[in-house]
């Protein structure tokens, strides 16, 4: 295969697995190689959760305020299946001071997930200042 | 064929978007997990660089790593629990990286503390591989 085709292969979408060189990936690399590919975030954002805006994003075509407390976020390029991996975080609401932490709800799919906010020691949701969210997986 | 890219930095064809390869590595997830907690021994749904998976009790579960990190310093774990908005599902899960190979979470109610199976959990992890 040329260079030029593992490029093409890098720049795509495919699910082309991309190994590093023991050694030469990084300076702080120990050398071990790992699968480029599946270790690639494939969608990341900061939604502004009080207004449900995207402050910044990489993948992320859209984001709806569902509810309170529930944004609901939809990928520009859309995941190969449902079992991806979600990992989500949030800032805390300065509004009424309560420290909030997040969930993925279980309804989700190759396109949308939702992130969600709740107040700590209670069961109510709430709009925090920050969600941040990151995604991987395979992409379709 | 397996072959080697000896490059410093990647960029698109208009040379913009420049990365180095030191930030791709770094940049790069070493281990993500989809699992769930309430199957049988807790069952991945889909993951990288996972070799099993231990249920070590309610709410407690072990990602053991095919490949491990360099050590339990030099790298990071992030996590998040799924449920729905009631009061009885009100998730939080906490993860550490207890060894080079594993991942360790913990699932409980966000309000009770007590700790509880959950469908639908998510593990990333970054760092150094050994």
């Amino acid at each position: 295969m040329t260079r030029a085709a593992e490029l093409a292969k890098i720049i795509g979408k495919g699910s082309v697995a991309i190994h590093g060189e023991a050694g030469t990936t990084s300076s702080g690399s120990t050398g071990k190689t790992t699968n480029l590919q599946q270790g690639l975030i494939k969608q990341w954002a900061k939604i502004d959760g009080q207004a449900a805006t995207i402050d910044d994003s990489f993948n992320v075509s859209s984001v709806s305020d569902t509810a309170v407390g529930k944004k609901q976020l939809v990928a520009t390029n859309v995941m190969s299946n449902a079992n991806y991996s979600v990992t989500s975080t949030t800032f805390f609401n300065s509004s009424i001071d309560a420290g909030m932490h997040p969930f993925i709800e279980t309804t989700f799919s190759t396109s949308e997930f939702r992130i969600n906010a709740l107040e700590y020691n209670s069961s109510d949701a709430g709009d925090c200042d920050s969600h941040f969210t990151q995604s991987t997986g395979d992409l379709a | 064929m397996a072959s080697i890219l000896r490059v410093n930095t990647l960029t698109d064809a208009s040379s913009n978007n420049s990365t180095a390869m030191s930030t791709i590595n770094q940049g790069t997830a070493k281990a993500w997990i989809n699992f769930d907690g309430t199957a049988s021994g807790a069952a991945a749904r889909g993951s990288f660089n996972l070799a099993s998976m231990t249920d070590s009790g309610t709410g407690l579960y072990v990602c053991n790593l095919t490949n491990a990190f360099a050590n339990t310093n030099d790298c990071a774990a992030t996590s998040s629990a799924s449920a729905s908005t009631s009061g009885s599902d009100n998730r939080n899960i906490s993860t550490t990286i207890t060894s080079a190979s594993a991942i360790d979470s913990r699932v409980s109610n966000a309000a009770s503390g007590a700790v509880l199976d959950t469908s639908v959990n998510y593990v990333s992890a970054h760092g150094d591989l050994a």
